[in-house]
């Protein structure tokens, strides 16, 4: 049984940063709210073919589809995993990690 | 098809794979590890896979003038163990690494015993001969000691400084 | 400590001269994602979640203060000024790029360091005692061995394509402080009833989702033999460990799968047939070596050093972190002292590069420039004299670095987990620092006494959870965290592994989980001098889970 479709957007990590990155319109974009979104497995097939050409290409390595919800319009991940990879910073409130991502 | 060479460069490839029950042909043949039993034929090889206990050749050694060993990938290291295993049984014959391996791993096949490697036409077209060669070049010194000595070793070399 | 000769820094060139080129051959598209992975695994780089992580090697936990001020270096120049000190005694760095590897990589070849196999499927850096070298209970150094076995593992021809990672630790002190059974070739040395030295080997031990204690897989094996014998058990292990699935891919489950018997049979057949002199180190070569470790010339001190004693008398703070953090030297007047890398609240084991510069000043005025990393994500200073205790302990305080709290509730251990890590299924260190603000008051600390917490983000253990007197395990339920609980565990000579209380809570109900599971060893303890441990092993596990559970079962 094939799971209930959830809205999607591709990952990946940036291959010389390796940052994490998102497949936005015409490029592979940083802030998550840029992302394409797939709201149909058709959108999801073709936004993963373009993600593959990415990855051949050596820009990004590691592509995977993301489920998001759009409640505030922009994609926002479900998980708390990808909440944290999307928010581009550790969630450690305190110490050197702490300190520096904010300066970062 | 795919492309053969050793440490000295490329080689012609006189072997002819045979699969499965197919006729032998004139000259020299690799056959599959359960066919050996049953040919008699010059000069021989054998093909066999990296789950292969190597003792099982042994008795065959006087007629197999080479193995050729499978790696089913290049992350799969058993042949290395294999290669080790043949010549510490005995195997004075021609060793050859098949399959998709690295250049990066040239200096480690030789060293586990291998003469040659033969690599599929896609792994050749993204790492040509000249990338094995100047791996090798490469790699030049080893704190083992390998059987024919693609890096050098440090344990030899600090001895010959102390003498 | 060990340093390079000529042979030895050509070698750790031509490896990042290699390693410069597979970067650009990766950049190319010659090599792609799949054959690259592995190559830059063996040199310590893996892509985590936000970033790359580059793991160096700190062999057997010795480094120098000049090593320590390169690595303080690196994290201000290439990466975000801290670095992380991780349960193998390596330290990571969170944030540096691809393309800067390589440079990142010279720089530690100059001050003779690597990141060769911090990872991948091949041996990884061998392990050690903290004390090594300075124990009253230690046999002989076991870092001559650990530096033998570093050579004869680098790029072995035969093991570097392992169906999985290859941990080694060697211990040589009546107690066990290297976590010896839970490698998968956990070596101790050994006396014979003849007074020889030698090694008893076990194997198979492990952590991660079936931990299980090494087995003995040799009562006595003969120090020659050492590195022959290695190489017949690890090629037993390339031929026949599993390569079908990665979660059954380590030495543990062929031991168990084969019986210890069947292995140690294939073993010794193999071993009979092997060229050993070939394979030996020589033993010139093994004197070499070990000359490198004799004791550090230390000036001779009286026992006693009065200035000490009065600093013990007017600073309460001193003389706690005295009685806490410091262990007996084998040369009198001598103290070697744990500097804890878990101030309340913190993330264990990481230290900014200021703190690693200031870790280096001290052991350069007062330990003969050398510096421990433990297996508990700690520092330790080998060799600091009564007399120069004052100074560092003062110097450690000016750099938020003296909390006394080795081996207490708050001496945490926690991988990175989900902050970091792209395989964990829940976090860590932020658990860490909320059970460690909880316990930050020094007084319940020590009234608690010794209870190693150890935490992991996920079913890999690099936390070490399953031998953490109480151990926290963080999975993944539905997109949400969740962490499960087990007791008794315990790393020692006596080593066992944790029991799970039942099922997980939640992210915010960690905290005050651990203080029940406290307070209830508190209520049940025979003494003020039974410890956790000892009262878990004593009762058992029912009074706890009733802590846990009683509202609502
Ligand atoms: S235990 Fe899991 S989460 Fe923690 S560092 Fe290891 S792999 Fe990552």
């Amino acid at each position: 049984m094939a799971k209930a479709f959830t809205t999607t957007v591709f990952a990946a990590n940036d291959l010389i940063g390796g940052d994490s990155v998102y497949l936005g319109a015409d490029a592979w974009v940083r802030d998550i709210s840029m992302a394409e979104v797939a709201g149909d497995p058709a959108e999801a097939e073709a936004l993963a073919a373009r993600a593959a050409l990415g990855e051949r290409a050596n820009i990004v390595v590691g592509v995977y589809a993301v489920d998001v919800s759009l409640a505030d319009g922009t994609p926002w991940p479900v998980t708390r995993r990808e909440q944290i990879k999307a928010s581009r910073s550790t969630t450690i409130p305190v110490g050197p990690a702490a300190r520096l991502d904010v300066a970062a | 098809m795919s492309l053969l060479f050793d440490r000295d460069g490329e080689l012609a490839n006189p072997w002819n794979r045979i699969e499965g029950d197919a006729p032998l042909p004139d000259g020299a043949v690799i056959v599959d590890l359960e066919r050996l039993g049953s040919v008699d034929h010059a000069p021989l090889g054998v093909h066999i896979p990296n789950n292969t206990d190597p003792a099982l050749l042994v008795g065959d050694f006087g007629r197999i003038a080479l193995i050729s060993v499978g790696f089913p990938g290049f992350s799969d290291g058993r042949g290395f163990s294999i290669g080790r295993q043949l010549r510490a049984l005995g195997f004075a014959g021609r060793l050859r690494a098949s399959g998709p391996v690295i250049v990066d791993q040239f200096a480690y096949l030789l060293e586990c015993g291998f003469d040659e490697v033969e690599i599929p036409d896609a792994v050749a077209e993204r790492q040509p001969l000249e990338l094995w060669r100047a791996a090798l070049a490469r790699a030049e010194h080893a704190y083992q000691r390998g059987r024919q000595g693609a890096r050098s070793s440090i344990l030899d070399a600090r001895r010959a400084r102390n003498a | 400590m060990y340093r390079y000769d000529e042979f030895d820094a050509r070698f750790v060139k031509a490896r990042v001269a290699e390693f410069r080129d597979q970067v650009e051959r990766r950049l190319t598209g010659s090599l792609t994602e799949d054959e690259f992975k592995p190559l830059r695994l063996m040199n310590g780089l893996y892509l985590q979640l936000h970033a790359y992580m580059l793991r160096v090697a700190i062999p057997y936990g010795t480094i120098s203060s000049r090593q320590m001020r390169m690595l303080a270096e690196i994290a201000e120049r290439w990466d975000r000024g801290y670095g992380h000190f991780t349960t193998r005694q390596n330290i990571q760095f969170n944030w540096p790029k691809l393309r800067d590897v390589p440079d990142i990589l010279d720089a530690l070849a100059s001050v003779e360091m690597h990141a060769i196999q911090t990872s991948g499927n091949c041996i990884r850096n061998t392990t050690s005692d903290p004390l090594a070298g300075v124990a009253p209970d230690e046999i002989e150094d076991p870092r001559v061995t650990c530096e033998v076995i570093r050579q004869w593992s680098s790029l072995h021809p035969e093991f570097t394509f392992l169906g999985r990672k290859f941990k080694i630790a060697v211990s040589a002190a009546e107690e066990d402080r290297a976590a010896v059974a839970t490698h998968d070739i956990g070596l101790y040395i050994v006396r014979n009833d003849a007074g020889e030295v030698g090694y008893r080997v076990l194997v198979g031990g492990g952590q991660g989702r079936t931990p299980m204690l090494a087995r003995e897989l040799r009562a006595f094996l003969p120090k020659a033999d050492l590195l022959p014998y290695l190489e017949a058990a690890l090629r037993i292990y390339n031929l026949h460990g599993r390569r079908d699935n990665k979660f059954k891919a380590r030495i543990k489950i062929l031991v168990h799968e084969l019986g210890i018997e069947e292995y140690r049979r294939q073993v010794e057949a193999e071993f009979a047939r092997i060229d050993r002199d070939a394979i030996a180190a020589p033993a010139e070569e093994v004197s070499r070596i070990a000359a490198y470790f004799a004791p550090p010339d230390l000036p001779v001190r009286p026992a006693e050093d009065a200035a000490f004693e009065r600093a013990l008398k007017t600073d309460p703070a001193f003389a706690a972190w005295v009685a806490q953090n410091t262990h007996d030297h084998r040369a009198q007047g001598y103290r070697a002292v744990t500097v804890s890398l878990k101030p309340v609240g913190g993330v264990p084991g990481d230290a900014t590069a200021e703190q690693m510069r200031v870790l280096a000043d001290l052991a350069e005025r007062h330990s003969a420039s050398e510096l421990r990393v433990t297996h508990e994500q700690n520092i330790v200073l080998p060799h600091v004299a009564l007399a120069g205790l004052y100074k560092v302990f003062r110097g450690l305080a000016g750099a938020g670095l003296d909390a006394p709290n080795r081996g207490l509730v708050t001496d945490i251990i926690a991988c990175p987990g989900l902050d970091y890590c792209a395989l964990a299924t829940a976090r860590s260190i932020p658990v860490a620092q909320a059970i460690s603000r909880r316990f930050a008051d020094p007084r319940r600390q020590a009234e608690i006494g010794p209870l190693s917490i150890k935490i992991s983000g996920c079913i890999n253990a690099c936390g070490h959870h399953h031998v953490g007197h109480i151990g926290i395990l963080g999975i993944d339920k539905a997109g949400v965290e969740s962490y499960q609980i087990t007791l008794g565990g315990h790393a020692g000579a006596d080593a066992s592994l944790g029991e799970r209380t039942g099922p997980g809570f939640a992210y915010e109900e960690v905290p005050g989980v651990i203080e029940r599971l406290v307070e209830r060893y508190l209520e049940l303890r025979s003494s003020r001098r039974e410890t956790f441990l000892q009262t878990y092993r004593r009762v058992g596990m029912e009074p706890f889970r009733e802590a846990l559970y009683e509202p609502a079962l």
